[in-house]
């Protein structure tokens, strides 16, 4: 309809009004005169979503001339949470402070930052140093031709059980029987003849156990296939732990008060024995 | 014929003590408290990323060990897997590198409240350490062997 419509009465166009002529709808009364110390203005709607619960001298306000008094004290504490919706007040409402306090100063360098956090969780989590560690030994181990020297072995005693079985098997009894005759018992027996049998038992104990490897093998074979530790498995279990456990023993017990570097030198064989031994495919299990 | 008919006895097969409890119903199960414990609930707690990954590991060995769609299912996380580790540029480790790469990974999983991703690296890192065999296998063959025990395998 445009400007062409008929307005209501009372309905005058607003452009023709007369500034001066006043409003055609007839105002409502003036709201109650204001105590004159409070900052905030009156409000009709009573601000009831504060946290604070307003007092019911802003609801009801008395005449000015009966208590102004305590009116004149109260408004600056009451106007501290601001309502969100809220015109700004003017006047001195806007320098109350902030609920969580002042706003503190933090120096560029200490700030949280996100990629401050992630490398603070990287660099302080004990698994990721431990990776970072060992990996990087492992690769410059790699880069040395370390994992291809031992390939072969882990390869080789996977299919030679036997083999492993006789070999670790020989080294278990000797070491028992070697501990066994350097017993006080055993030289109270033999007396003067101690050095002399101490080696020949201990060969005898060693070759008992290799001419045993293949009653091992079979006694795997008959009860550990079936849990998924056959022949192969145990031998390449045995192999890997051998040659692993036999590099920590010798070389990593002994360093661990080295400075890092040097640890970490001296890491390369065992994580390449590592690199070699943990990734190592011998076809899908059964 | 007395002696048959002892032999023929139902609910003595095996370890399978509760009648027919197939790697099905295994497979089914872990999946359940997989999810369950991944999505909150409180009866099954999966409060760390460590018993994420260990939860992820069993269901990959318990999908492969079902058959049928299951590892269907369980050989599409292991693809995944060995996408992820094996098309890097970096070249390819093999199967068992994968494997290991991703249990690496499960393993030491930067974010504490993501813990579904160490449950996902874990799961697919099983499908492919069943499938590589070696040191990684193991664990999952006697998973294999110990679920196929009790359901009468």
């Amino acid at each position: 309809m445009g400007g062409l419509g008929v307005r209501p009465v009372g309905h005058s166009d607003p452009r023709d009004r007369d500034p001066d002529d006043g409003p055609q709808v007839p105002a409502p009364a003036p709201p109650p005169a204001q105590p004159a110390a409070g900052p905030e203005p009156q409000q009709r709607v009573p601000d009831w979503w504060r946290v604070e619960r307003p007092p019911l001298e802003d609801l009801h306000p008395a005449p000015p001339a009966a208590a102004p008094a305590p009116v004149a004290a109260p408004p600056a504490q009451r106007a501290a949470p601001p309502a969100p919706q809220q015109p700004a007040p003017s006047g001195p409402v806007a320098k109350t402070p902030q609920p969580g306090g002042p706003v503190k100063k933090v120096a560029s360098d200490q700030k949280r930052t996100a990629v401050r956090k992630l490398g603070e969780g990287v660099t302080g989590d004990r698994r990721v140093r431990i990776v970072a560690f060992n990996g990087t030994a492992a690769c410059f181990g790699w880069g040395l031709g370390l994992v291809d020297l031992l390939k072969p072995y882990v390869a080789a005693a996977e299919q030679a059980a036997v083999g492993v079985f006789g070999l670790v098997l020989a080294v278990v009894c000797a070491g028992l029987a070697w501990k066994a005759t350097g017993s006080p018992v055993f030289a109270g027996v033999f007396k003067g003849l101690t050095p002399v049998l101490r080696p020949i038992v201990t060969a005898l104990a060693a070759e008992i156990g290799r001419r045993n490897a293949p009653a091992a093998v079979a006694y795997v074979n008959a009860y550990g296939e079936e849990w998924g530790l056959g022949p192969s498995a145990v031998s390449l279990l045995l192999t890997a732990a051998g040659i692993c456990g036999g590099l920590w023993w010798c070389i990593d017990r002994r360093i661990r008060h080295w400075h890092w570097s040097c640890r970490w030198l001296l890491r390369v064989p065992l994580a390449s024995a590592l690199l070699t031994v943990l990734p190592y495919s011998s076809g899908p299990v059964a | 014929m007395h002696h048959t008919v002892v032999l023929a006895a139902p609910g003595v097969n095996g370890l399978q003590l509760f009648g027919a409890v197939t790697l099905t119903f295994f497979a089914f199960a872990s999946a359940f408290c997989l999810i369950a414990g991944l999505k909150g609930s409180d009866r099954i707690k999966i409060q760390t990323r460590d018993q994420a990954a260990i939860w992820g590991f069993v269901t990959g060995a318990l999908w492969v060990n079902a058959g049928g769609t299951w590892a269907d299912w369980a050989n599409s996380f292991g693809d995944v897997g060995r996408s992820m580790t094996a098309d890097t540029g970096f070249g390819d480790p093999g199967l068992g590198g994968s494997a290991c790469l991703m249990l690496l990974a499960a393993w030491c999983w930067p974010f504490k409240k993501r813990m579904a991703f160490p449950a996902f690296l874990a799961l697919s890192g099983a499908v492919l350490a069943g499938q590589a065999g070696g040191i990684p296998g193991m664990a999952v063959g006697i998973i294999r062997a110990i679920v196929s025990k009790l359901a009468g395998g």
